[in-house]
């Protein structure tokens, strides 16, 4: 009986860490370094701006990239999915990581906007503040990886989430008019920070993170589409 | 040139049948219909241009060209690394194919499908927009040189780009930066940070629709003269020769390397 049950396998981050794409610990890390030698070379008016464009807009297009590759790339899916592991506990195993480096990134940019003297109270207090990097880069954690699970293909997927991004990125003026639309827009709470439509808004996009949770699940189930 | 043809045509065939691109590049485009009709997307017209019609359509395919480039930047960089993932370049190599035949043939495989794809979606658009808003025919055909004109030579740079950089650095790392290249080096003004989007590698077609055809992309937008615009555009398509020089030069030595 024991003989012919499927191999288990239990949540292995370090197969993740080890074996798959190196990029998502050094990109998000890289792209910081460059904005940081930006902000100290950008004119005081524009400064504040350089931390809000890193945090609010350039997180959420990283954390999409990421996990639009998080699972089609692996070289040994087939193996995976012969396992008895449960798609939540892989889902988890590849988005939490790219999450925890985001996060760090995050951090390590706040942290170095206090010694350099840049003021970030603007875009609320201390917990407010990640809320606007948090919950867009949720939103597009889960849209990256259902969107290349929907394609079966990791750069179709993330030929969407770009042009998704961008698309937002240059109509982002009309999204913020529409008091339905501003709802999905993922740079809202960094453009009209403190206000109850920013809350709305980063509470529509952790719903959206859910429900895309949920979708990319049900796609990582269907097993056959990606073999 | 027999090669380079097939090369090219098996290229096209590959590129052009991308399901997901396809779709991708389709919906975006029915949403900018959307803008489009809604008013969104309408720029500043210079004092005195000879031909209106001719503006609205450079400015049509301008509001198109924001986005779409990305999308191909995206589409085509997975278009030379997966033959060296997938093991076709070493079934080539058995072949008596120059590297510069492929790399060429590759090349401009991509840069028709994708010009291509993008006639299609301005040619539905177009009738779309001349249906609705009564005006003449010629609006389709001005749209389609707008094409050549404002998109082609901006495709040419991203494409060779696309098809080089993947050779040496992780393909997602590429795409998020180019993503994020796109906005940066053509849309930013400079007075906000350093970037190219005011000189010649300027990639979005601003410079040609502004100085061919009389679109400001904003009241304060700065004049640019045809000759400015010439350069634009040449400069443009030196750069992606030399990218494809590089590649060729790259592909030679790692085989090189690995005989």
């Amino acid at each position: 009986m024991k003989n012919n049950s499927r191999p288990s396998a239990n949540l292995n981050s370090k197969y993740t860490f080890q074996a798959f794409q190196k990029d998502q610990f050094w990109l998000p890390a890289a792209i910081m370094a460059l904005f940081m030698i930006i902000a100290v070379f950008i004119n005081e008016a524009n400064r504040f701006n350089t931390f809000r464009a890193f945090l609010g807009f350039t997180l959420p297009l990283i954390c999409g990239g990421l996990s639009a590759y998080a699972f089609l790339e692996d070289t040994a899916l087939e193996l995976q999915f012969t396992t008895s592991r449960s798609t939540w506990k892989m889902i988890f195993e590849r988005l939490s990581i790219i999450a925890l480096v985001i996060t760090l990134t995050a951090l390590v940019f706040q942290v170095y906007a206090y010694l350099i003297g840049v003021d970030l109270s603007l875009l609320g207090g201390l917990l407010a503040r990640q809320l606007i990097w948090a919950a867009p880069s949720l939103a597009m954690l889960a849209f990256g990886a259902s969107v290349s699970l929907l394609a079966r293909s990791s750069p179709g997927g993330f030929a969407f989430v770009g042009g998704f991004w961008t698309l937002q990125l240059f109509m982002r003026g009309w999204f913020a008019n529409s008091p339905v639309l501003r709802n999905v827009l993922l740079f809202y709470s960094a453009m009209d920070p403190n206000t109850h439509a920013a809350a709305v808004n980063q509470l529509s996009l952790v719903w959206i993170f859910v429900l895309l949770l949920l979708a990319t699940h049900n796609l990582l189930k269907k097993t056959e589409r990606y073999i | 040139m027999k090669q380079f043809l097939g090369v090219l045509r098996y290229e096209y065939r590959m590129s052009i049948k991308r399901r997901s691109i396809l779709i991708t590049a389709f919906i975006f485009s029915a949403y900018y219909i959307f803008m489009w009709m809604t008013n969104e997307y309408h720029f500043d017209l210079a004092e005195g241009i000879a031909n209106p019609l001719f503006a609205q359509a450079g400015q049509n395919v301008f509001g198109l060209n924001l986005f779409f480039p990305v999308v191909v930047g995206i589409a085509a960089s997975d278009r030379a690394i997966r033959d060296f993932k997938l093991g076709t370049r070493e079934l080539l190599r058995a072949t008596d194919l120059r590297n510069s035949t492929y790399v060429l043939g590759k090349y401009f495989g991509v840069v028709l499908s994708f010009v291509t794809l993008e006639f299609v979606i301005v040619f539905f658009v177009s009738i779309f927009i001349v249906i609705k808003m009564h005006w003449s025919a010629l609006f389709i055909l001005y749209n389609l040189l707008s094409v050549l004109l404002i998109s082609t030579p901006g495709l040419c740079f991203i494409i060779a780009f696309s098809l080089l950089c993947p050779l040496f650095m992780p393909l997602r790392v590429y795409q998020i930066l180019f993503t994020g290249y796109w906005y940066w080096g053509n849309f930013i003004s400079p007075t906000v940070m350093i970037t190219l989007s005011d000189t010649v590698l300027n990639a979005s077609g601003e410079f040609p629709m502004t100085a061919f055809l009389g679109v400001m992309v904003s009241a304060d937008s700065p004049e640019v003269t045809q000759a400015k615009a010439i350069a634009n555009i040449l400069t443009l398509l030196l750069v992606a020769a030399l990218a494809l020089t590089g590649m060729t030069a790259y592909i030679n030595k790692t085989e090189k390397r690995a005989a």
